[in-house]
C-alpha cells in the first residue's frame, strides 16, 4: 500500500463523538473528493491526520509506514494541506511567503550560492504555474481572497508533497475560476503525479476533477464510489437527503412583496456615490455609483478581486475611501461617523465568532435587552434547532460552517439598520446557504433591515434577492443613480 | 570627557546587541524578556573566573580575560539551553510572564549569594596593565566589532531569505508546521543563540564597568531591552540599533540635574527633570510605539 490508509480512526471531543471509526484509503496520484454536510467532521480528518488533534483510537499509514505525530513530519513524510479561510501573513510578499517554504525544506544548504539560484528557478516556476508572477511582490495577506487561495495551494505545491489535502478550495470561486482551479489540479496530477483529496461543497467542481467520490455522514465514509459508480453517489438518497436539503424550495419566497427601490432619496437606505477605495496604494474600487433600497436585499455579484469586499468595509466605516460620498437615510456621512454605528453591520468572509466563548455567549454579546435575547432564541429554535442545542457548548468546537452560521446569526440577532455579509454561502454545503439565505431574506422584509450581501457566485443568492448588481474590475456595472432633488 | 565618550559608545553597542537578540526573537513569535537575565548570567559568571584568577593569578592578564568569556559563553549556552525546553513549549503572553519570573529569579539568587557580593554587587580589576581611558575605548571598539559581526550575519540570514521563514512562523505557528516548520526547533535554536550573545554582552559589561550589582538586570531593563526591540520595522536590524542608541542616550540627558520645569511663578517650585524623567520616557516610548509601521491604522 504505496498510498495514504486510515483505518477505524475514532476522536471524540467532549461528549461529542466526531468521527466514528473512520475507514479509508487514497490512492497514489489521484484525486479524490470528499463531500458531507457542515459539522459532519471533515476539518477533524485533516486535524487528526496532521496531529493537530491526538486520534482516541485508530491506525494511520502513508507510502508503507505510520503517519507520524507532529505536522512537520507529517509534511516532510509528502502530505500537505491548505486552510480553509487560508488568511496570509500582510506583512509578507507572495514571493517570500513561498520561499520560505522552499528554503525550509532545503534545510541548510540554501546557503550555497548554487542551491540559491536553484531555489530561485524553482520559486519562479511555482508562481508562473499559480499565475501569482504578476502579484509576486504585493504584500500576501492584502489580495484578494481568491488569490491568497492561490498562493496557499502554491506554498503546500512547494513543500514537494506527493499528497495534498485542499480544505474548500473552490469557496467563493466564480465559475470561470472555478475550472481554472479544476484545470490546475489536473495538470498538477498529470505532470508531477501529485494525489489530492479535495474537501469540497461544490459538487459541480468536483465533478470537475475527481476520479473518485467519498461520502462522509456521522463521522464514518457512507458511500465511496469506487464500490459502486460516480452516477449511483450522486443519486443516492444519503446524499439527497443529508446534503442538498430538497425539502426547502425557493419558490415559497417568489410571491412575497417586493420593496420598490427608488432612488428619490425617500426609499434608499445607503447609497455610494463616485466611489474610489485604495488598498496599500493599489485601487479597489475605481468608481462606484448604487443606491441600496431601504429594507431590500441587494446583491452585488462579481468575480474576486473586483472590489465587493472593500466596498463594503468601506460601507461599514472600516476602510476609508480615497474619494466619493457616503449616504446612509439620504444624509451624507463619513467614515467616522459610519464606524461608530452600531446599527450598521459588517459580517466578513473569514469567520470572526471568539472560539474563547461559548456560542450563548458569543450571541449574548450583542444582544442589549431581555426582549432583544428573546427573539434571538425564536430565530435559533426556528431556523437552527441544532445550534439551539449547542448554546452551552464552546464556540471553539463548531466547525468552520457551523461558526460561520453563528457570526451570521449573531450579526441578525441584533435586528440591525444595515446588514453587509461578504460571500455569506461560500464555504456551506448547499442546503445550509439556503437556509443562510432564508434567514437574511426573512429579515429583510418591509420595515426590517437593508441587507447587502456580495457573492462571488450567483447562482445561490439570485432566488432571494430584490435587486443586484455586477462589480467588474473595481467598478459597478449596471449601478443604480442617486437623485439629489 | 573622553572617557565619558568611550562610555556612551561602549552602552550603545551593549544595549544594541541585547536589543537586536530580542528582536530576533520576537520575530519568531517568542516574545521573551530573558535578556536581561542572560547579561547577569554571563556577567556573574566571568566575574567569577576572574576573582578567582586576581586571588590566585593562574593565568596572566589578557589571559583571564578569555577565559571569562568562555565561562560566560558556557554559563549562557546551559541557561538558555534549559531555559529554552520551557519557553518553546509556552505560546505568546505566557512567555512574557515566564522570562520576567525568570529575571526576577535570577536578581533573588544573586543578592542572596555571598560570594557574588549580594546586593550590593561585586567590584573586579580587569586588564589591570593599561590606563583606563585607552581600556574604556578598547573594550568599546571589542563592542562594536561584535555589534558589526552580527548584523552582517543577520543580513546575511535575511537575504538568503529565513527571515521569511521568522514571519511564517510568527503570523501563525499552527499554519507554519502544518506548511512544514518544525516551529518548536527553530525557535528553540534562535532562543539559545540568541542566549549566548546576551551572556557574551553581560561578560563584555562586567570588563567595562569593573563592578557588577543585581540591581542592573533587574526587570526595569529587561523591559527596557524589549521596548528597545520593539522600535522600527521588525525585518531590518537598524530599528533594534537605533532603539538601543537612542533609549539609552535620551534618559542619560534626561537624567542631568540642572534641568528644571518651573512650576508657576516661583522658581523654588521648580522640580528637577531627574524626578520626572520616567513620565517623559514614557511619552517618548509611547510615540516611538505610535510610529512604528505597524502600529498604524491601514
Amino acid at each position: 500500500m504505496s498510498g495514504l490508509f486510515m483505518d477505524n480512526v475514532w476522536k471524540r471531543f467532549g461528549g461529542n463523538e466526531v468521527l466514528k471509526g473512520l475507514k479509508f484509503s487514497v490512492e497514489p496520484s489521484s484525486i479524490v473528493g470528499l463531500i458531507a454536510t457542515n459539522g459532519a467532521g471533515k476539518t477533524t480528518v485533516l486535524n487528526v491526520l496532521f496531529g493537530i488533534y491526538r486520534r482516541d483510537r485508530g491506525h494511520m499509514w502513508f507510502r508503507g509506514g505510520h503517519v507520524p505525530e507532529r505536522p512537520h513530519k507529517v509534511v516532510r513524510g509528502g502530505i500537505a494541506r491548505t486552510f480553509q479561510n487560508a488568511q496570509l501573513p500582510a506583512d509578507m510578499t507572495v514571493a517570500e511567503v513561498i520561499q520560505a517554504v522552499l528554503i525550509n525544506r532545503s534545510g541548510s544548504s540554501f546557503l550555497r550560492r548554487d542551491y540559491r539560484k536553484r531555489l530561485q528557478e524553482e520559486l519562479n516556476e511555482l508562481l508562473a504555474t499559480f499565475a501569482l508572477t504578476d502579484v509576486a511582490h504585493s504584500h500576501a495577506g492584502k489580495l484578494p481572497f481568491g488569490i491568497q487561495r492561490r498562493a496557499d495551494l502554491a506554498r503546500a505545491i512547494a513543500t514537494g508533497a506527493t499528497l495534498v489535502f485542499l480544505d474548500e478550495p473552490a469557496a467563493g470561486l466564480t465559475d470561470d475560476e472555478e475550472s481554472e482551479l479544476a484545470i490546475t489540479i489536473r495538470t498538477l496530477r498529470n505532470e508531477r503525479g501529485i494525489g489530492f483529496v479535495i474537501i469540497d461543497h461544490r459538487i459541480n467542481f468536483l465533478t470537475q476533477v475527481i476520479d473518485r467520490l467519498l461520502v462522509m455522514n456521522d463521522g464514518q465514509i457512507a458511500l465511496d464510489s469506487a464500490d459502486t459508480d460516480l452516477h449511483t453517489v450522486l443519486l443516492s438518497d444519503i446524499l439527497r437527503e443529508h446534503y442538498f436539503s430538497d425539502k426547502m424550495s425557493p419558490d415559497h419566497y417568489q410571491e412575497k412583496s417586493r420593496v420598490v427601490v427608488s432612488s428619490g432619496g425617500k426609499y434608499v437606505a445607503l447609497a455610494v456615490e463616485d466611489l474610489v477605495i485604495e488598498r496599500a496604494g493599489v485601487p479597489a474600487v475605481r468608481c462606484a455609483t448604487h443606491a441600496f433600497g431601504q429594507s431590500a436585499m441587494t446583491a452585488i455579484i462579481g468575480p474576486n478581486g473586483a472590489g465587493k469586499s472593500s466596498l463594503l468595509q468601506c460601507l461599514a466605516g472600516v476602510l476609508p475611501p480615497k474619494q466619493g460620498k457616503l449616504f446612509v437615510d439620504g444624509k451624507e456621512v463619513t467614515t467616522n461617523q459610519l464606524s461608530r454605528r452600531k446599527d450598521i453591520v459588517l459580517v466578513s468572509e473569514s469567520v470572526d465568532v471568539f472560539p474563547c466563548l461559548t456560542v450563548k455567549e458569543n450571541l449574548k454579546l450583542v444582544s442589549t435587552s431581555n426582549g432583544q435575547w428573546g427573539r434571538t432564541l425564536d430565530m435559533l429554535r426556528v431556523h437552527y434547532p441544532w445550534l439551539f442545542k449547542k448554546l452551552p457548548q464552546s464556540a471553539s468546537l463548531l466547525s468552520g460552517g457551523e461558526r460561520k452560521v453563528l457570526a451570521l446569526v449573531r450579526a441578525m440577532s441584533a435586528a440591525p439598520h444595515v446588514i453587509l455579509a461578504d460571500e455569506p454561502s461560500a464555504g456551506l454545503a448547499p442546503g445550509w446557504a439556503k437556509q443562510v439565505y432564508e434567514m437574511l431574506r426573512a429579515g429583510a422584509s418591509p420595515g426590517g433591515t437593508t441587507t447587502v450581501v456580495a457573492e462571488s457566485n450567483a447562482i445561490t443568492c439570485e432566488p432571494y434577492v430584490d435587486d443586484s448588481c455586477s462589480m467588474r474590475k473595481g467598478q459597478i456595472v449596471n449601478g443604480r443613480a442617486i437623485d439629489h432633488a | 570627557m573622553m572617557q565619558l565618550a568611550a562610555s556612551y559608545v561602549f552602552f550603545c553597542a551593549f544595549y544594541s546587541i541585547l536589543a537586536l537578540s530580542a528582536a530576533v526573537l520576537i520575530r519568531c513569535g517568542v516574545l521573551s524578556l530573558a535578556h536581561s537575565a542572560m547579561a547577569a548570567v554571563g556577567a556573574y559568571a566571568s566575574i567569577s573566573i576572574w576573582l578567582y584568577s586576581n586571588s590566585a593569578p593562574v593565568v596572566p592578564g589578557l589571559g583571564s580575560v578569555v577565559l571569562g568569556f568562555i565561562a560566560a559563553f558556557l554559563a549562557g549556552a546551559v541557561v538558555a539551553i534549559v531555559l529554552g525546553i520551557l519557553v518553546v513549549r509556552i505560546e505568546g503572553d505566557a512567555v512574557l510572564v515566564a522570562t520576567l519570573l525568570f529575571v526576577e529569579a535570577c536578581r533573588r539568587l544573586i543578592e542572596m549569594s555571598d560570594h557574588l557580593g549580594g546586593s550590593v554587587g561585586v567590584a573586579v580589576r580587569s586588564l589591570p596593565d593599561i590606563d583606563a581611558s585607552t581600556r574604556s575605548w578598547l573594550i568599546g571598539a571589542v563592542a562594536c566589532a561584535g555589534l558589526l559581526f552580527l548584523v552582517s550575519a543577520f543580513l546575511y540570514l535575511c537575504r538568503s531569505g529565513v527571515g521569511s521563514i521568522l514571519d511564517t512562523i510568527r503570523h501563525n505557528a499552527e499554519i507554519a508546521e502544518a506548511a512544514g516548520f518544525n516551529v518548536r526547533k527553530i525557535r528553540y535554536v534562535l532562543f539559545v543563540v540568541c542566549g549566548i550573545v546576551a551572556a557574551m554582552a553581560g561578560s563584555l559589561y562586567a570588563l567595562f564597568t569593573q563592578y557588577v550589582a543585581p540591581s542592573a538586570f533587574g526587570w526595569d531593563s529587561a523591559i527596557l531591552i524589549f521596548v528597545m526591540a520593539l522600535v522600527g520595522e521588525k525585518k531590518s536590524a537598524w530599528g533594534a540599533i537605533l532603539g538601543g542608541c537612542v533609549l539609552y542616550i535620551v534618559p542619560q540627558f534626561l537624567r542631568l540635574p540642572d534641568w528644571r520645569i518651573p512650576l508657576g511663578l516661583n522658581s523654588l517650585n521648580a522640580i528637577s527633570v531627574a524626578e520626572v524623567w520616567p513620565l517623559i520616557y514614557a511619552v517618548i516610548i509611547m510615540g516611538m510605539a505610535r510610529a512604528q509601521p505597524q502600529a498604524r491604522h491601514e
